[in-house]
């Protein structure tokens, strides 16, 4: 009796990111990259585009973000998740990018305070996300980056300590003050519309 | 996902990257590969000729011929 053993060749697709990572700085085969580019290229070029508000330069940008990628995949260290890792090459790239037109965020030097792990962000909830939108440009780049990775990309306190080179502590305070800089902007804005409408409505009586 | 940020979900824009992005990609990829073929045969050659000419010049007793 004849018995074939039969290899059956892996689903790549069910391969998680890291192990496709090996596999191409293994094997330089482009199916691993193009499997990681296939996963991530939608939502690199979704975050370029809330930077730059522009498609043209918004493509220009993932093209050169997963250009880098490939460059630096060998060195990825799995130190984090590779997700991580990408959208912080994507924030890193646009902000160097666009940082020439905008002014420079301070650097504080942070003091070493307990910062508890959830302040009361239930405002948040009630907040619209067109004008969350327009508050959030007037934040620093530096902050918008930080804002988007924690509660957009769920990236955690502790990943993020490490790509910034932080400690946990240092990262909760600049949390903490983005957001509170971003309420402040959001109520600017909801303000800023409140009288606006009651200027509107006012002069409609007044003609009346 | 803490139910209080999904507003930050909401923010995110509902577009599609332009498929030429990868196309362009790939020939980048291939194109940095090949040169870096090209290159590695030259040099090789380059070495190749190099030691064939200083062998040349050496005799066969082990002395120069200079």
């Amino acid at each position: 009796m004849i018995t074939a053993k039969v290899t059956v060749a892996p689903d790549i697709r069910r391969m998680s990111d890291e192990e496709l990572v090996r596999l191409y700085v293994d094997t330089q085969s482009n199916r691993y990259f193009e499997l990681l580019y296939s996963r991530y290229n939608d939502k690199v070029y979704r975050k370029c585009l809330m930077f730059t508000k522009d498609p043209m330069k918004a493509e220009d940008f993932t093209h050169d973000i997963f250009f880098r990628l490939i460059v630096r995949l060998s060195s990825f260290k799995e130190q984090s998740k590779f997700s991580t890792w990408l959208f912080s090459i994507t924030y890193n790239y646009c902000t160097d990018q666009l940082r020439a037109a905008r002014r420079k965020g301070e650097v504080l030097v942070e003091e070493e305070m307990e910062v508890p792990d959830e302040d009361n962000d239930s405002e948040f909830e009630e907040m619209e996300a067109k004008r969350l939108q327009v508050a959030l440009n007037q934040l620093t780049m530096e902050e918008q980056s930080l804002l988007l990775m924690k509660y957009q990309d769920d990236v955690s306190i502790r990943e993020l300590a490490q790509l910034h080179n932080l400690t946990e502590s240092a990262v909760k305070m600049r949390l903490k003050r983005a957001k509170e800089k971003l309420r402040n902007r959001y109520i600017e804005t909801v303000i800023f519309v409140t009288i606006l409408i009651a200027k509107v409505a006012a002069s409609f009586k007044f003609l009346r | 996902m803490d139910a209080r940020y999904t507003v930050f979900k909401q923010i995110e824009p509902d577009a599609q990257c332009p498929p030429a992005v990868k196309n362009e990609l790939i020939a980048e990829i291939a194109l940095i590969r090949n040169s870096l073929t090209v290159v590695e045969v030259y040099v090789d050659d380059l070495f190749g000729v190099a030691s064939a000419m200083l062998a040349a010049l050496v005799s066969p007793t082990g002395q120069s011929e200079l």
